[in-house]
């Protein structure tokens, strides 16, 4: 038992589960069918391209400055390094003079032709050594220089202050041989950085200078000073600075072209332009060096260019390097990738956001549909349960019989005329039933509606009691499913034995009335119309009129009788027609004769009245054209005329019967043709009736295949026309 | 001249007393009979003329005509069906009848009837 719980317990939860998802699901499917949703996709897709790109363009910068830095780094590394070098050589070159204060002309020429200064590439463009004159060693410095200038001397500077003269210079240019003897620091640039090197005893750039290469070139540089401290000041401490003035100073005269352009020799493919300003201001006056030969502004605008300043502190002075990426920088190549991705992004996102709409409309109209499968369901459902109980409930036989007549369904009023529950007569084949004289009719009928084709028939079936036939009216029809395929014959069939009995009984009623009401007139007429002659042979004319006057109602009673049972055939569709061929315009005689009996002051006449053939009932065309000439005489005045018209087509033949009497409104035109209705009017009592003659006119000529019809005006009075074939078809069956 | 002798059946004494008077009136020998299975009996000395109700009790006018126009003897007497029938032009045509009447007729009518038949029976009668 306890696994069983559990067993059940284990299932609700999946059920629960199941339900779960699929209540989700039709939440999603819910959301999916918002309109929001397609939109908020396009948003998210959108969000997620700007996203990737941007983080794609965030990566290329990093990897870019990255590399920047790196160039960077590398640039300066070699900036400095190259500075050192030549602080590093000329300090090798002062050691000279620091080992032995008497260096000679030669001595200097000898060390200074090692550094190979006239090789183009080499940073140091000069090296020199700048003596520190006092009185007292004037004459020493002097013997110096004209070791190699022999005609040098101090004779025009003063005697008693010290000043410093340039006392060697190599290469021993022309140019350069001018610049021996003068007083370096008569230069504030060159006072200062000679100053700042006494004070420190290190090495010490001077600041930005512009010095002649040839007479007409002129080059951008530095120098650099080292002091060369005294001996007494080299045994009191090497490396503290001096506070006396030191013997002299080894320059070395640097040309930023050559010292910084070397850098480039090293990166011949260098993906960075440097600038080189001297002190911590980056202003053109400053400009030391120009890696690139453009100007800054120059550069393209299309593409990011990372910049870095920087400052090189080297022989005690600050140089300020910018940095810009040229054209040879490697960019990323998610640079050049970007705009691919955000174009497919964007496309992509599009693509979502219409399919995403695309679907919302298809969830939307396919919910729709949907709703409405489930609501005709639902409506097939409720009318087949309406159809069926129908069936069920049915006096009528409700069968469903398929093209051979095998029984698909049989509604349970089945069973009281044959004996046989429906279920039963399911499966066999209705032709047993039928009265042998039917089933060639049952057959056709069949194959009509199996066609899709709509039947109506009497047949006999042999009921199952006592073996005798019955008659069933049936109406069927073939039952058409969505494919246009007949799937069954449906037959909804009565018993009419009784109406057949009622009708049977009603016809002859009809006869019996029709023969005992008019027997007894045919005698009184008899009667009368021997009085008639018994009076005139009398000349009893009082007598004879009165026997007229007898005589005329005797006819309206004939006539009244008439109309009564002629409805009643009609009611029961027994009005048949006995066709004949006749001449028309005899018949309008005999009508107008015997109306005259009864109406002898109206006048009447024929327009166009010719002799015309047609077949047709004699007796029943003479009853309409009565009926119409009696009517007209009726609504109108005896001193109206009534006119007779006869318009003849190839097949038809047209007759109107004129009158100017009382007229009819157009409201009530439709109802004079309907049983029992009469237009009211002064004259009604002139010619009373049951209001049956329009109506038995129009049953009589549409038994014909003719039309009625009729155009008046109130007060103007009406046209009547009748309009039939030259020759009827006898089409209707006599029983 | 010979009175031209009319047999006349009809079920109804009113219609056969009116006839009677009428037809008598205007020289006819006329016999009546309410039964139609009296013309039989008087076939050894036949009408000139038959004027029969088609619906009568005992037996059908419709039957006697067409027992009278099967009878080499009898089938060149006119016979006229009269009833009160609608059908009765096609009763008559069906039955042989030479003539019909509907009920209520106009005497003149009857007498016009009467008269066509006339013609033919006076010259079969001349040349006897």
């Amino acid at each position: 038992m306890a696994s069983k719980h559990k067993y059940s317990d284990s299932r609700i939860a999946i059920l629960a589960v199941i339900i779960e998802i699929r209540s989700i699901n039709q939440r999603l499917s819910t959301w999916i069918s918002q309109q929001w949703f397609s939109m908020f996709i396009l948003f998210i897709s959108l969000v997620i391209t700007f996203s990737f790109t941007l983080t794609t363009l965030y990566l290329a910068k990093i990897k870019e400055e990255a590399r920047f830095e790196s160039s960077v780094s590398r640039t300066q590394r070699t900036i400095e390094t190259r500075l050192d070098t030549y602080v590093t050589i000329l300090k090798a070159e002062a050691g000279l003079f620091v080992a032995s204060d008497e260096v000679t002309a030669r001595e200097f020429y000898l060390y200074t032709k090692q550094l190979e200064l006239e090789k183009p590439d080499t940073g140091i463009h000069a090296v020199g050594y700048i003596s520190a004159v006092t009185p007292e060693n004037q004459i020493q410095v002097q013997d110096k220089i004209r070791q190699v200038h022999p005609d040098f001397s101090f004779s025009d500077r003063p005697n008693n202050t010290p000043f410093t003269a340039v006392t060697y210079l190599e290469p021993n240019s022309l140019t350069h041989q001018q610049t021996i003897g003068t007083d370096m620091s008569q230069e504030p640039i060159y006072k200062e950085a000679m100053n700042q090197a006494t004070k420190t005893g290190s090495p010490v750039l001077s600041g930005k200078i512009r010095f002649p290469l040839s007479e007409n070139m002129h080059q951008t540089g530095f120098l650099l000073f080292i002091p060369i401290p005294s001996s007494q000041d080299l045994s009191a401490a090497d490396t503290k600075p001096q506070d006396s003035e030191p013997l002299g100073y080894l320059f070395g005269v640097l040309v930023a072209e050559n010292l910084f352009g070397e850098i480039l020799q090293d990166f011949p493919h260098s993906d960075i332009d440097f600038w080189i300003y001297d002190g911590v201001v980056p202003s053109p006056e400053n400009s030391l060096y120009t890696s690139n030969n453009s100007d800054i502004s120059g550069y393209s605008k299309t593409l990011p260019h990372y910049s870095a300043t920087s400052t090189i502190t080297t022989a005690g002075r600050h140089l300020t390097v910018l940095y810009i990426t040229n054209h040879n920088f490697n960019y990323s190549l998610e640079r050049s990738t970007y705009p691919y991705y955000l174009v497919v992004g964007l496309v992509i996102s599009f693509l979502v956001f219409a399919l995403s709409r695309l679907h919302s409309k298809s969830v939307i109209s396919s919910a729709k549909a949907h709703a409405e499968l489930l609501s005709s369901q639902e409506a097939l459902r409720r009318s087949s349960i309406q159809y069926k109980t129908l069936a069920e409930n049915a006096s009528d036989l409700v069968t469903v019989v398929d093209a051979l007549g095998t029984i698909l369904y049989a509604s349970p009023s089945h069973e009281d005329l044959f004996g046989i529950t429906p279920d039963e007569l399911v499966g066999t084949s209705i032709l047993p039933y039928i009265h042998p004289d039917d089933f060639e009719k049952l057959q056709e009928k069949l194959t009509s509606m199996a066609e899709g084709g709509h039947e109506q028939a009497i047949f006999r079936v042999q009921r199952q009691g006592d073996g005798a036939y019955t008659s069933l009216e049936g109406v069927g029809t073939g039952l058409i499913d969505e494919h246009g395929n007949v799937n069954g014959i449906l037959i909804i069939s009565r018993d009419i034995t009784e109406r057949e009995a009622i009708d049977r009984r009603k016809d002859e009623f009809i006869s019996i009335a029709s023969h005992e009401l008019k027997t007894p007139v045919t005698s009184l007429k008899v009667y009368t119309q021997y009085l008639q002659q018994y009076f005139a042979n009398k000349e009893d004319r009082v007598s004879v009129e009165l026997l007229n006057k007898m005589d005329r109602q005797l006819l309206k009673l004939t006539r009244l009788i008439r109309d009564l049972l002629d409805v009643s055939r009609i009611e029961s569709g027994k009005l048949d027609l006995n066709l004949t061929s006749f001449d028309v315009k005899t018949v309008i005689s005999e009508v107008l004769e015997t109306l005259a009996l009864m109406q002898p002051k109206h006048q009447v006449h024929l327009e166009k009245i010719t002799k015309t053939k047609i077949t047709a009932d004699r007796d029943r065309i003479a009853q309409v054209i009565t009926n119409l000439v009696a009517n007209a005489m009726k609504y109108s005045s005896e001193q109206q005329p009534i006119i007779i018209s006869q318009k003849k087509t190839k097949n038809t033949i047209t007759l109107c019967v004129q009158d100017f009497g009382t007229g009819i409104p157009r409201s009530k035109q439709k109802q004079i043709f309907e049983r029992f209705f009469r237009v009211d009017g002064p004259k009604q009592e002139t010619f009373a009736g049951f209001g049956l003659g329009l109506y038995i006119a129009r049953e009589i000529i549409e038994k014909h295949h003719g039309k009625i019809w009729v155009k008046s005006q109130v007060g103007k009075g009406s046209t009547f026309c009748i309009t039939i074939p030259l020759q009827t078809k006898n089409t209707l069956t006599s029983t | 001249m010979n009175k031209r002798r009319i047999f006349i059946a009809d079920d109804d004494d009113a219609i056969l007393d009116a006839l009677h008077l009428i037809l008598s009136d205007r020289g006819y020998r006329v016999t009546c009979s309410t039964d139609g299975r009296e013309i039989f009996k008087q076939l050894a000395h036949p009408p000139d003329i038959f004027l029969l109700d088609i619906w009568m009790s005992g037996v059908d006018g419709t039957d006697i005509c067409l027992a009278l126009k099967s009878d080499t003897e009898t089938k060149n007497i006119p016979v006229i069906l009269v009833s009160a029938h609608q059908d009765i032009a096609q009763i008559a045509e069906e039955a042989g009848a030479d003539g019909y009447l509907v009920k209520p007729f106009e005497i003149r009518k009857l007498l016009e009837l009467l008269e066509q038949f006339n013609q033919p029976i006076l010259s079969v009668g001349s040349k006897k």
